[in-house]
C-alpha cells in the first residue's frame, strides 16, 4: 500500500513561488467581498424602508425581490448577469458582473436578516415613537434602525464570511480571486494537495479576520447595559 | 358629575376592539383643565386600551375623541402627528429608547417634532430631569438606570413636550417597591404643578388623595366616575380598594 507523507518543504516553496499570485487573489476576493458586502448593506436599507414605510405595490416588489434572490442558486444569478444580460444590451466586464451579483444577492439575505430585528423590537417602544408626534421615517431613521442595526451585527458577520466565500464563484467566469489562483496553482505545479490545502487555509485566516473585526465593530457600538437581541 | 373648567379631552360613546376582543364598550369621559382623573378597575377592564386609544396608538372602532377641541378620532395622519405631540403618553414599561441616552431621549421630539434649536431643548430636557430629581443621569443610558429612573425619565420626557394631558398607563406597575415610591413621589410633585392627567393606577392610596375624579371601569365599561369620596360609596369600588390595600 502506497503512503503518501506531506512534504511541508513542498508546501512552503510553493508558497514561495506563488506568494504574487497568491496575493492579487487575496486583494481580489477581498474586494468582490467587500464591495458585494457594502452594496448588499445599501439594498437592504432601501429594502427595509420599502418594506415597511412605501405603498403596496413597491412592498410586493421588494418582497418579489428577496424571493427571487433567495430562491435562486448564486452561481445562477452570476451565469445570468455574465452571459444572459449582454443580449438585453447590458455588457459587464467579469469583475463587474461578481460585484454585481454577491451586492444583489446579499441584499436580499441582509434584507432578511434586518427583518428579524425588527420584528423583535417591542411593539411598545414603537407606540412611544407614535405617541411623540414622529414620522413614519422619523421613527424608522433614530429608533428601529439604530436598534436593528446593532441587533443584526452577528447576522450580518455570518453573512459577511458567506460573501467571502461565496466569492470563490467568480472563478467560473475567469476572474482571478484566491479560488482561481488556486486552479491555477494546481494546475502549473500538479501539487493538488498543497495548493488547494494553502487556498483553504487563506480562507480560513480570512474568515477569522472577518469574525474578529466585526465583534470589535459590536463592542464598539455595544449600549451600555443592554443586551441586543 | 361635570368635569371642572373647560374640558382638555372629551371622550364619548368609545367602542375599542383589540385583539379580537371588544375591550371598551362606550366609554365616554371628559378631563378638564388641571382636573386629574384616575382610572382604576381589575386586570383586564379595558384601561390600558383605552388609554392607547385616546392618541389612536390603538384604533377605536366607534366613537369620538376631541383634544382641547380638535377631533383627534377623525384626524388625518399629519394632524394626528400633531394632536399626539400634545398628549403626554408614558407606558408601563419600554417608554424610553434604550440605545440613546436619557437625555437624548428628551431631546429628539424636542428637535424633530417641536422644532426647538437643539441648545434649546437640552436646556428644557435637563430642567425637568433635574425636576425630578435625575438630573445627575441625563448621560446614562436607559439599561444603566433602575426602573423607578426610567420611569421618571419618561415622566420629565412627557412634561418637557408641555402637552395639553399627560395620559400615563400604570407607571409603576412593573417597578419594585422601592422604585415605585420615588416615581409616586414624582406623581405626587406633577398633579400639585396643576397639569390636566389622566392616569391609570394601581396606587390607592394615590388615587384617593390625588384624583378630583375616580373612574372605576369593568369588562370595558365605566361603572362609576365621581369625586373619590363619592366613588368610595360604590360597593364594588370598596371591595377593589380594598383588596388593593390588603395586599
Amino acid at each position: 500500500m502506497r503512503v503518501y507523507d506531506a512534504n511541508t518543504e513542498s508546501i512552503v516553496s510553493i508558497v514561495g513561488a506563488y506568494s504574487g499570485l497568491l496575493a492579487r487573489g487575496v486583494g481580489m476576493t477581498l474586494v468582490l467581498t467587500l464591495l458585494g458586502f457594502t452594496a448588499g448593506f445599501a439594498i437592504a436599507l432601501l429594502l427595509t424602508v420599502t418594506r415597511y414605510m412605501a405603498p403596496r405595490p413597491a412592498r410586493i416588489l421588494a418582497q418579489a425581490y428577496i424571493d427571487l434572490f433567495r430562491g435562486t442558486p448564486m452561481l445562477v444569478q452570476l451565469l445570468f448577469i455574465f452571459f444572459a444580460l449582454p443580449s438585453l444590451g447590458v455588457q459587464l466586464s467579469a469583475f463587474q458582473s461578481a460585484a454585481v451579483a454577491l451586492g444583489l444577492n446579499s441584499g436580499a439575505y441582509q434584507a432578511e436578516i434586518l427583518r428579524v430585528a425588527i420584528k423583535g423590537l417591542p411593539e411598545e417602544e414603537l407606540h412611544v415613537a407614535e405617541s411623540l408626534g414622529l414620522t413614519g421615517w422619523q421613527t424608522m431613521r433614530h429608533v428601529v434602525l439604530p436598534q436593528a442595526v446593532r441587533a443584526s451585527l452577528p447576522g450580518l458577520t455570518n453573512e459577511a464570511v458567506m460573501l467571502l466565500k461565496d466569492s470563490s464563484l467568480a472563478s467560473v467566469i475567469g476572474v482571478m480571486e484566491l479560488t482561481r489562483a488556486g486552479e491555477y496553482m494546481v494546475s502549473t505545479s500538479f501539487k493538488a494537495l498543497q495548493s488547494l490545502g494553502i487556498v483553504a487555509l487563506v480562507y480560513l485566516v480570512l474568515s477569522a479576520i472577518f469574525y474578529k473585526a466585526f465583534r470589535a465593530v459590536e463592542r464598539r457600538t455595544a449600549i451600555p447595559g443592554f443586551q441586543n437581541l | 358629575m361635570q368635569a371642572m373648567g373647560r374640558p382638555v379631552l372629551e371622550v364619548r360613546d368609545l367602542h375599542v376592539h383589540y385583539k379580537g376582543h371588544h375591550a371598551v364598550r362606550g366609554v365616554s369621559l371628559t378631563v378638564g383643565d388641571g382636573e386629574r382623573l384616575v382610572v382604576m378597575g381589575p386586570s383586564g377592564a379595558g384601561k390600558s386600551t383605552l388609554v392607547k386609544a385616546i392618541p389612536r396608538l390603538v384604533e377605536p372602532t366607534s366613537g369620538t375623541i376631541l383634544l382641547e377641541g380638535e377631533c383627534v378620532s377623525c384626524a388625518d395622519r399629519k394632524t394626528l402627528r400633531r394632536l399626539r405631540a400634545r398628549m403626554g403618553y408614558v407606558p408601563q414599561s419600554y417608554s424610553l429608547f434604550p440605545h440613546l441616552r436619557v437625555i437624548d431621549n428628551i431631546v429628539l421630539p424636542l428637535v424633530r417634532v417641536h422644532k426647538l434649536p437643539k441648545k434649546a431643548a437640552v436646556e428644557r430636557a435637563m430642567r425637568h430631569l433635574e425636576m425630578l430629581g435625575i438630573g445627575g443621569l441625563a448621560s446614562r443610558y436607559p439599561a444603566q438606570l433602575s426602573g423607578g429612573q426610567r420611569q421618571r425619565a419618561a415622566l420629565a420626557r412627557a412634561l418637557a413636550l408641555d402637552p395639553a394631558i399627560l395620559l400615563l398607563d400604570e407607571p409603576t406597575s412593573a417597578l419594585d417597591p422601592e422604585s415605585r415610591s420615588s416615581v409616586v413621589d414624582a406623581l405626587y410633585r406633577i398633579a400639585r404643578s396643576g397639569r390636566s392627567m389622566l392616569i391609570v393606577t394601581h396606587e390607592a392610596d394615590f388615587a384617593l388623595q390625588v384624583a378630583d375624579r375616580l373612574v372605576f371601569m369593568e369588562e370595558g365599561r365605566i361603572v362609576v366616575m365621581a369625586p373619590p369620596g363619592e366613588a368610595l360609596r360604590h360597593e364594588r369600588v370598596k371591595q377593589f380598594l380594598s383588596s388593593i390595600l390588603e395586599n
